[in-house]
C-alpha cells in the first residue's frame, strides 16, 4: 500500500505493456469534471433562483461533491491496484474503426465484418468458423432489426451508390 | 364478492381460444423484445399497438398486455447473462444476476428472475383486482413535495450499493448526478452542459450509457481476464440450473414482500419500475436473512428486484384505469390504445365498460402465466448460449452493444457514445469505483430535481410544505434514520452492536 498521491505509484507489474497511471487519471478526470460542472452551474445557470433550486443547484452540490471526494481519494486513501492490460482497449480500437466505416458499408455488413476480422486475427480461430459465425449474427442483425422491427439501419454509401 | 364475480366474468371474457393463442404471442414476442439490449416494454407496446387495431378490443389490449410482461421478464436475461441489462429495471437485477452468471449458476438465476417476476406480478394483479380504486387514490395523494422525499429516500439508499469504498461509490453518485444534468431539463427548460452540441440536447440517452457501462466495458473486461470469461462460459447442466426446495422456500418471502412494495412504488405518477425494483432491492439488503451478502451473486437479490419491477408494471394500471393518468410510460403508450378503441380510462370505465376492463384485468393473470410457462420453457436454450467460446462470445456481444445502443434513437452519436461509456466504465472499474451508484442516481436525480422545483414553486420557496405533508415528512423521517443508523451503529460500543446484530 502506499500513500501521498498514490494512485500513481502503484505496484510493478510484470506485464510490459500495462496503463498503470489509469486509476489516478480517473480521479483527476471526475476532480476536472466536478469542478467545471460547479463552477458552469454556479455562474451560468444559477444555484437559487426565484425561491427555489436553480438549474446550477445539483451540478454544484454534485460537482463540489466529486471535486472534494476526489482530491481527498487522490491524495490519502490508500491504493492497491494491479497494473491494467492494454489489451483491454483492443476490442474498443477496433469497434471504433468498424463504427467509423458503417458510413461507407452499412450497418450490417460493418457488424459481420466486425465479427468475422476479429475471429480471424484476434481469436485465430479456422476461416469457415469465422465467416459462418458473421454471416449468421449479420443475418440475425438484418431479420430481427431490419426486417422485423423496422429499425432504419444506416445502409452505407456504396449500397447506396449501386442502388 | 361483487369483484369476485366481475373476475369471473372477465374470465369467461378472456379465456377463449384467440385470446390464450394472442396472450400466448403477445409474451413470447415480450421475451425476446425485452431481452434485446435497447428496446424495452415502451417500444414493444409501440410497435405491436398498429397491428393490434383490426383486432377486437378485447384481443388486442391482452396481447398488448402480455407482451407488457413478457417485455418484463426478458429484461433480466441480458442482465444476467452478460451484464447488459435490457431495460432500466434490470441494472439492479445484474448487481446478483451477473456474478451468480460468473459463479455457473445463470440457469438458477434465470429461474429465479422467472418464478419471482410471477409471484412479485401476481401480488401486483391481485392488489389491482381488489385494491385498484383505492390504490389510485393513494397514488393522487403524491404531489411533488411526496414524490421528491421519495427519491430523496431512493437517492440515500443508494449508500447501500456503495460496496467496499464508501467514497468512491460516493464519487460515482455524484458523476451520476452530474451526467443526469446534461440537456433541456424539465424544471428549468434551459439547455446545460450541451457544449453546444444539438446532440445532447435531450440529454443523455440512458440506455447507450447503461449497454456501455455494463455490456460493453464488460468486453473490454472479458478481454483481459479470459480465464474469468471461460469460467462464464463453462459448461451448466440443466438439472444443476434448477432451484431446490430450500431456494425456492428462500426467494419466496422475498417475492412477495417485493411485490407489495414494487406495487405500491407502481402506482405513484413517474415513479415507475425502476424505482420499484431499487427499493424492493434496499428493502431486502436491510431486512432479508442474507441481506449484507446482495451485490455478491445472491438468489434474493435478482428475486427482490425482479418480483418488485413486475408488481410495479401491474400497479401502474391502477391510475391508468380508475383515473385515466399512466403511471408509466409503457402505460402511456396502452392509454393511447385504449383512447383509439374508443375506450376512456377514468373512474367511470367500471361502470361503462365492465366487460371490457374485467376482461383486461383477467387477461393480465392470463398474459402472466404465459408469459412464465413461455420463459420457463426458453431457459434450457439461454442456458445452452452460455456455452458458447469466448472467442465467439466476445465479438458477438461488442455486436449486439452497438445494434442495441443504435436502435434506441436510431441515432450514430448513441453508437459512439456507448463506446466512449464502455471505456470510461472500464477504467471506473479498474480504479474500483462501482459503477451501479452511478446508474441509478442518472435515473433518479431529474425525477427529484423537477419534483423538487415544483414543490417550491407551490410553497414560493417555504420549504414547510416538506414538513406540513405528513407522507412527506415520514418518508424524510425514514431517510433521516437510514442516514443515522450506520452512524449511529458505529458509535456503540462492539458489545451492544453484536447483540443488535442479533
Amino acid at each position: 500500500m502506499v500513500r501521498g498521491g498514490g494512485n500513481m505509484n502503484i505496484e510493478k507489474s510484470p506485464e510490459k505493456e500495462s496503463l498503470s497511471c489509469l486509476p489516478g487519471l480517473v480521479t483527476i478526470g471526475i476532480v476536472l469534471m466536478g469542478a467545471a460542472w460547479a463552477a458552469l452551474g454556479y455562474f451560468k445557470y444559477g444555484f437559487w433562483v426565484n425561491s427555489g433550486p436553480g438549474g446550477g443547484f445539483f451540478p454544484v452540490v454534485a460537482g463540489l461533491g466529486a471535486a472534494v471526494l476526489g482530491i481527498y481519494e487522490f491524495l490519502f486513501s490508500p491504493v492497491k491496484v494491479k497494473a491494467v492490460g492494454i489489451k483491454g482497449l483492443w476490442p474498443a480500437a477496433a469497434m471504433a474503426v468498424t463504427v467509423a466505416s458503417i458510413p461507407l458499408i452499412g450497418m450490417v455488413l460493418a457488424m459481420a465484418l466486425f465479427i468475422v476480422l476479429w475471429i480471424l486475427i484476434v481469436e485465430r480461430k479456422s476461416w469457415y468458423k469465422a465467416v459462418l459465425t458473421g454471416a449468421g449474427a449479420g443475418a440475425a442483425i438484418y431479420l430481427v432489426f431490419s426486417l422485423w422491427l423496422k429499425v432504419p439501419f444506416p445502409q452505407g454509401f456504396f449500397l447506396e451508390m449501386i442502388k | 364478492m361483487d369483484i369476485l364475480q366481475s373476475l369471473l366474468l372477465g374470465f369467461a371474457t378472456s379465456l377463449t381460444v384467440p385470446n390464450v393463442f394472442a396472450a400466448l404471442v403477445g409474451a413470447s414476442l415480450g421475451i425476446m423484445i425485452g431481452a434485446i439490449p435497447g428496446l424495452g416494454s415502451v417500444t414493444g407496446v409501440a410497435l405491436l399497438l398498429p397491428l393490434t387495431f383490426q383486432m377486437d378490443p378485447i384481443t388486442g389490449i391482452i396481447m398488448l398486455g402480455a407482451l407488457y410482461y413478457g417485455c418484463m421478464y426478458g429484461g433480466s436475461y441480458s442482465a444476467i447473462m452478460l451484464n447488459i441489462p435490457g431495460d432500466a429495471p434490470a441494472v439492479v437485477t445484474a448487481l446478483d444476476g451477473y456474478p451468480l452468471s460468473k459463479k455457473g449458476q445463470a440457469g438458477k438465476a434465470l429461474f429465479t428472475a422467472n418464478i419471482s417476476s410471477f409471484i412479485g406480478g401476481t401480488v401486483g394483479i391481485v392488489m389491482l383486482t381488489f385494491m385498484g380504486a383505492a390504490l389510485a387514490r393513494i397514488g393522487l395523494m403524491f404531489g411533488p413535495a411526496e414524490v421528491a422525499a421519495l427519491v430523496v429516500l431512493a437517492l440515500c439508499s443508494i449508500g447501500w450499493l456503495l460496496g467496499d469504498s464508501p467514497k468512491k461509490g460516493l464519487i460515482s453518485t455524484f458523476v451520476g448526478v452530474m451526467l443526469s444534468m446534461v440537456g433541456i431539463g424539465l424544471a428549468f427548460g434551459q439547455p446545460r452542459f450541451t457544449f453546444d452540441s444539438m446532440y445532447l440536447l435531450n440529454g443523455i440517452s440512458f440506455i447507450p450509457l447503461v449497454i456501455g457501462m455494463f455490456g460493453f466495458s464488460q468486453v473490454l473486461e472479458m478481454m483481459v481476464n479470459r480465464i474469468d470469461a471461460e469460467g462464464l462460459m463453462q459448461k451448466i447442466g440443466l438439472r444443476k440450473s434448477l432451484l431446490d426446495r430450500s431456494e425456492v422456500r428462500r426467494i419466496i418471502p422475498v417475492s412477495l414482500r417485493s411485490g407489495v412494495l414494487g406495487n405500491l412504488v407502481g402506482i405513484l405518477p413517474g415513479a415507475g419500475a425502476t424505482t420499484g425494483s431499487f427499493l424492493a432491492y434496499v428493502l431486502e439488503r436491510k431486512v432479508g436473512r442474507n441481506g449484507d451478502e446482495l451485490g455478491t451473486g445472491k438468489i434474493e437479490g435478482v428475486a427482490a428486484s425482479e418480483a418488485g419491477n413486475n408488481a410495479a408494471a401491474a400497479g401502474s394500471f391502477a391510475p391508468l384505469l380508475s383515473l385515466g393518468i399512466p403511471g408509466s410510460g409503457t402505460a402511456a403508450v396502452l392509454l393511447g390504445g385504449l383512447m383509439m378503441w374508443g375506450v376512456q380510462p377514468g373512474p367511470m370505465l367500471f361502470q361503462n365498460s365492465p366487460d371490457f376492463v374485467w376482461g383486461l384485468i383477467s387477461s393480465m393473470y392470463l398474459g402472466n402465466v404465459m408469459a412464465v410457462l413461455a420463459a420457463l420453457a426458453i431457459i434450457p436454450f439461454l442456458v445452452k448460449l452460455l456455452r458458447v467460446p469466448p472467442a465467439f462470445m466476445i465479438p458477438v456481444i461488442a455486436v449486439i452493444c452497438v445494434v442495441g445502443a443504435y436502435s434506441v434513437n436510431n441515432s450514430m452519436f448513441d453508437v459512439w457514445f456507448m463506446l466512449g461509456a464502455g471505456v470510461v466504465a472500464y477504467f471506473m472499474n479498474v480504479a474500483k469505483y462501482p459503477v451501479a451508484p452511478l446508474l441509478l442516481a442518472f435515473v433518479l436525480t431529474p425525477r427529484l430535481e423537477t419534483s423538487l422545483r415544483q414543490a417550491l414553486d407551490i410553497s414560493r420557496g417555504d420549504f414547510s410544505i416538506f414538513f406540513n405533508s405528513p407522507i412527506a415528512l415520514t418518508l424524510l423521517g425514514v431517510t433521516a434514520l437510514f442516514v443515522v443508523f450506520p452512524f449511529a451503529r458505529k458509535l456503540l460500543p462492539s458489545q451492544k452492536r453484536k447483540m443488535l446484530a442479533k
